[in-house]
């Protein structure tokens, strides 16, 4: 009787060392997996278009600016060229 | 009393064996997963690309003018492209790693409106053959191919009105891209 207890307590122990085993091997697997999506997912910032001044955006962008420029010499259309400009 | 402790000292040594194989097993997800994160190269081919167009819009147009080199009284200068290279200080020649392939691809597309369909003037510069990628430039398999950049510029010459679209291309995908 004490023998077939040691037995089962034996079975038991085991049991849980292997339920770990494998709980670390698939949270393992898992942080593997998320570290190469988010290797996949890097990139560098690209640079700002606009910033705030006095709570009010202003455009940086200087490809933008070149064209403000050109309407500052010939604004016929000027809220078909803006549209133009901005698709 | 002997023989359980015996048999103790070697559960004790199995378990420490059992440690010792999972420190091991994390030290080496742990090494995988810092090289896997910072084996990953950067993509840059879109700021490479955004970078090229700038350069190129700022050549074209200068205080909202386009280039008196590609427009003078109102006439196209057809021949730009053969001296686009040297007026606007650019260099294409590739690094060794590409075999000498041009890893670069531009075009500039003049309109005299707004909804015209062919434009007044057109110059390609760079590898032809990376011109498909603007194109296409979905899915996975043609992202090792190019990235490409696209920009409109309002420019004025001599008081008309003109329309710059300018589109760049950067191919290096062996640099960016895990192939």
């Amino acid at each position: 009787m004490l023998m077939y207890k040691n037995k089962r307590a034996q079975t038991a122990e085991t049991m849980t060392w292997v339920v770990a085993t494998i709980i670390i091997i698939v949270l393992l697997i898992a942080f593997i997996y998320i570290s190469s999506l988010i290797a996949g997912a890097k990139g560098i910032e690209r640079f700002a278009k606009s910033i705030k001044i006095n709570d009010k955006t202003v455009s940086v962008d200087w490809v933008e600016e070149k064209s403000e420029i050109a309407l500052d010499k010939n604004n016929q259309n000027e809220n078909q060229v803006r549209n133009w400009v901005k698709t | 009393m002997i023989l359980n402790m015996r048999a103790k000292k070697g559960t004790d040594m199995m378990l420490s064996m059992y440690w010792f194989f999972i420190l091991f097993l994390v030290t080496a997800a742990v090494v995988y997963m810092v090289g896997l994160f910072y084996g990953h190269p950067y993509d840059v081919r879109e700021l490479e690309a955004d970078i090229l167009a700038n350069s190129v819009v700022d050549c074209i147009i200068r205080n909202g003018e386009l280039n008196s080199n590609i427009i003078s009284g109102g006439i196209f200068n057809e021949n730009f492209d053969s001296v686009f290279l040297e007026v606007c200080n650019f260099n294409f020649d590739s690094e060794d790693s590409f075999q000498g392939e041009i890893q670069y691809y531009g075009k500039v597309d003049i309109y005299s409106g707004i909804g015209v369909q062919n434009p007044d003037f057109e110059m390609k510069f760079g590898n032809l053959n990376i011109a498909s990628a603007c194109v296409i430039d979905s899915g996975k398999d043609f992202e090792a191919l190019a990235k490409c950049s696209k920009k409109r510029v309002y420019a004025t010459s001599s008081g008309e009105q003109y329309f710059v679209e300018v589109t760049t291309a950067v191919k290096k995908g062996e640099k960016n891209v895990n192939v």
